[in-house]
């Protein structure tokens, strides 16, 4: 187990040092230029190359790279082109929205999918299990910044129960932050409830079938004990790993989600980094996201170890 | 042995079973599953419910216990366990009968225990969920039931999980589970088909002892007329839903009336090996392995690497149109072997020569004529034909390969299908139109269409019922003598090897422990592990009608 957890952990120092390149070059090779846009429009020529000497731009690309690993290695991720600040302080900033974002999601996705996924599975053929399968169809094809609006116009607009837009600090107390998350969550997590709850119907409905759920009916067990202590979990696997891939893919959700809701989470950051050509910034919160990413998949490979006796390191 | 005990003949029956009849779906080969059915079981009988596959038996256990499978209806006819019928019960109540009054055990010790719970946590749970025990009381008692069904360190099997232990050690657990809380009824379906004889041997003498010491009245579904002469106080057989014959295990396995009886009880093959024309001395060595071994080494981070010897030191000769039978439990090395001839996998040491040449070592693009010569029958008929080709395909595919025109390969497989007996107008068929036997037949045909020097038989009747089994060797044997083919036939079942082979080699961990002619192994086995395991296969002692049929 512990060797194959350090092997794992130094497994991601080359897909960091892959990562850092590619943002490196894709950020420089793609047409744009920072120094023209936070010189403005009124800007002359020269302003701009004073500019551009100023950011380290004129140095040639190889110079500019060995500078950029070089900070990497001392922790060091540079500051914004436009706001003059650590772009860490900046990333520490918005983590809290987004975090939270994340994980209201997630819990609202799992809390609603694995229990219809189940009851779906176990009521094969049902009005139930269709229900189901059709929101699945539904909530897979109709995409988020939709589903936001719509909700917007149906609970704040018209019923008023939601604010429109904007996030609250946890700081600021545990009711609010938590009431002006759930409208955004919601619209982010269909994508997810249909896609975990597809997942968890296909994996319990397999093992329903197996020789050990027939062996425990055999036993005299009652309907709920089978199917949670001997159905579901032996059909976590698959449903864990799902939830793994769903985390990973919210990160590119949460983009859209901030911008509809005017959350100023990481999502936003990333947006305005980009448009901005905000070289460090963007380069920090792409290298932070495949850090998560390894990160929750490396989680995930632990965690079926807990759910599954025969899987060990 | 079927012994005829005094006590059950006075006592009221605990399972009676009356006019049962279960209808199949619609659209099935045919209308009823089970048709008419009637029986009884005694406390402290074991009754054998005797049957080819598709005979009803598994489905009679089913409805016993109420799990019947949905597509399955109960026409008419009742259940009684002990004055109550089963068919009218409601779930709940069922839910209450089961493991307290009736046990069932399964076939597969493998997939019947869940593998995410330790076995003493599944064991409990009957406890849990059937009586008022408090947590140390329940462990208690699970600990002395493990105990009772002789496994070794009770605590250590309480926290393993099932993929720890082994399949017999498994099916212990499974028997301890059914039997903790003393049901009436054990009902055991085929819970031997899936073990070596060795653990075979052992599983059957613990039931047979817990059931006499407890008095239960067990129902036990087989297929096995071993497993019935050596358990069974009364038979009752089976045939497509019907009972054909029920009686006493001695009168029936000894004068069976009904027609498809005497079939079954016929086609069981002997423990001897029938008189057969040595080979001659001078036939040519088709096949010949000297000291040729496999090993299996594994690298792990920490422990440097390990080494499992999976065969080792193997020297076999089969000659122009002798069969050598290779005979040994799961694990022996019998499959390594074969894949080593047919370097399927890669040999460690040694040589293995085909017709004189070399081919242990040879490079994959130098396998290419040696892949003609040899070929294989696998175990599963159902798994090793491609379901999206026609039959057709598949056997014309081979010699293609080899440079034959389609017309030739075409009219030589039409040719093929007449020797395995099967028309060869149904060449443009899918193999899910045939049964598991003519699927086999369907798979000799394929490999004879290769015109094989050696033909390599693994298991290749182990999945098919008795008759069905009696009819494949002797077309193997047919097969075998017309063209003069050598034959390696790994098997697992003494019984057949005793009846197709001409020299046995008997393997055990890796090793053959001991070679010699059909006729000198089976009739004097030298070897302990020999010995053991021709004591170990059911029925031996039994002596069996028989007929000139």
């Amino acid at each position: 187990m512990w060797p194959y957890l350090i092997r794992r952990i130094l497994a991601v120092i080359p897909v960091l040092l892959v990562v850092s390149i590619i943002v490196f070059l894709m950020l420089r090779l793609t047409p744009g230029d920072p120094a023209s846009n936070i010189a403005g429009d009124a800007a002359t020529t020269e302003d701009i190359a004073k500019l551009r000497v100023q950011l380290g731009l004129e140095e040639p690309l190889p110079v500019q790279f060995a500078i950029y690993i070089k900070n990497l290695l001392r922790g060091d991720f540079g500051e914004s082109f436009y706001y003059k600040r650590s772009v860490i302080s900046m990333i520490g900033d918005s983590v809290e929205p987004t975090l939270s974002l994340a994980l209201f999601t997630i819990v609202i996705a799992c809390v609603i999918a694995v229990p219809f996924g189940t009851l779906a599975a176990f009521k094969q053929g049902s009005w139930l299990d269709r229900i189901v399968m059709g929101f699945s169809v539904v909530g897979f094809s109709v995409p988020v910044f939709v589903i936001g609006y719509v909700l917007i116009y149906i609970f704040s607009v018209k019923l008023d129960w939601f604010p429109v837009q904007g996030y609250q600090n946890l700081s600021e107390g545990i009711a609010g932050w938590a009431y002006r998350l759930i409208l955004p969550s919601l619209a982010l997590s269909v994508i997810f409830i249909a896609l975990i709850a597809r997942m968890t119907r296909t994996s319990v409905l397999e093992v329903l079938n197996e020789d050990y759920i027939r062996t425990a009916k055999a036993k005299g067990l009652s309907q709920t004990r089978v199917l949670l202590k001997h159905a579901l979990r032996n059909a976590a696997v698959p449903i864990v790993t799902v939830i793994g891939i769903a985390i990973a893919i919210l990160m590119s959700g949460v983009v859209v989600t901030e911008s509809v809701f005017v959350i100023p989470g990481l999502g936003s950051l990333t947006l305005d980094a980009i448009q901005g050509r905000d070289y460090p910034t963007v380069q920090a919160l792409i290298i932070l996201f495949s850090v998560v990413y390894v990160m929750i998949n490396l989680f995930i490979d632990l965690l079926y170890t807990l759910l599954d006796p025969r899987i060990r390191y | 042995m079927a012994t005829e005990t005094q006590g059950p003949e006075l006592s009221e029956p605990i399972l009676t079973v009356e006019n049962l009849t279960l209808a199949l779906p619609k659209n099935a080969d045919r209308r009823f599953a089970v048709n008419d059915v009637t029986f009884t079981v005694l406390p402290g009988e074991v009754v054998c419910l005797v049957g080819e596959s598709g005979s009803g038996k598994s489905v009679i256990a089913f409805a016993i216990m109420g799990l019947l499978a949905k597509a399955l209806t109960v026409e008419s006819g009742t259940i009684n366990l002990s004055g109550e019928n089963l068919l009218q019960c409601d779930e709940k109540r069922l839910r209450t009968l089961r493991c307290t009054r009736m046990g069932m055990i399964f076939q597969e010790p493998m997939t019947a225990l869940n593998p995410v719970m330790t076995c003493g946590e599944q064991i409990d749970e009957v406890l849990l969920e059937h009586t008022e025990l408090g947590a140390g009381e329940r462990t208690k008692k699970v600990l002395s039931m493990i105990a009772e069904v002789s496994l070794p360190e009770p605590e250590r099997m309480y926290r393993s999980y099932p993929h720890q232990l082994s399949g017999g050690q498994r099916q212990r657990i499974m028997i301890a589970m059914a039997l903790i809380l003393e049901p009436d009824l054990l009902i055991a379906d085929e819970p031997t088909t899936a073990l070596d004889v060795t653990t075979q041997a052992q599983i059957l003498h613990l039931i047979k002892e817990l059931q006499s010491v407890r008095n239960t009245g067990v129902l036990f579904i087989t297929h096995d007329f071993g497993v019935v002469a050596e358990l069974a106080d009364k038979v009752a057989v089976l045939k497509q839903g019907e009972l054909v014959e029920m009686d006493k295990t001695n009168r029936v396995l000894s004068d069976p009336q009904h027609p498809y009886t005497r079939m079954l009880i016929t086609s069981v093959p002997k423990h001897e090996p029938p008189v057969k024309e040595p080979i001659a001395s001078d036939a040519p060595v088709i096949l010949k392995t000297e000291g040729m071994n496999k090993r299996y080494v594994s690298r792990t981070f920490t422990f440097g690497k390990t080494e499992v010897a999976a065969a080792s030191d193997i020297s076999i000769e089969i000659r122009k149109g002798e069969t050598l039978g290779i005979v040994g439990e799961s694990g022996s090395g019998k499959s390594t072997v074969a894949r080593c001839i047919t370097r399927l996998i890669d040999v460690s040491k040694g040589k293995i020569l085909l017709t004189g040449t070399d081919i242990a070592q040879a490079p994959q693009r130098d396998l290419h004529s040696m892949r003609r010569k040899v070929q294989i029958i696998f175990q599963d008929p159902y798994r090793s034909l491609n379901p999206r080709r026609t039959v057709g395909q598949s056997i014309v595919e081979g010699p293609m390969n080899y440079g034959k025109s389609r017309q030739e390969a075409l009219k030589d497989a039409k040719e093929l299908m007449n020797l395995v007996q099967l028309s060869p107008d149904v060449l443009d068929r899918y193999p899910h139109q045939f049964s598991g036997g003519q699927r086999q037949r369907i798979c000799i045909a394929r490999a004879l269409a290769m015109e094989p020097d050696l033909l390599v038989a693994d298991e290749a009747v182990s999945a098919l019922d008795v008759s069905v089994q009696k009819q494949v060797l002797e077309l193997l044997a047919q097969v075998r003598d017309r063209m003069q083919l050598a034959m390696l036939f790994i098997t697992h079942d003494l019984r057949v090897a005793a009846q197709v082979c001409d020299t046995v080699a008997v393997m055990s961990e890796g090793v053959v422990v001991e070679l010699a002619s059909a006729k000198e192994l089976f009739s004097n086995p030298k070897h302990e592990y020999t010995k053991a395991l021709f004591k170990a296969a059911p029925g031996r002692d039994f002596k069996f009608a028989e007929f000139t049929t």
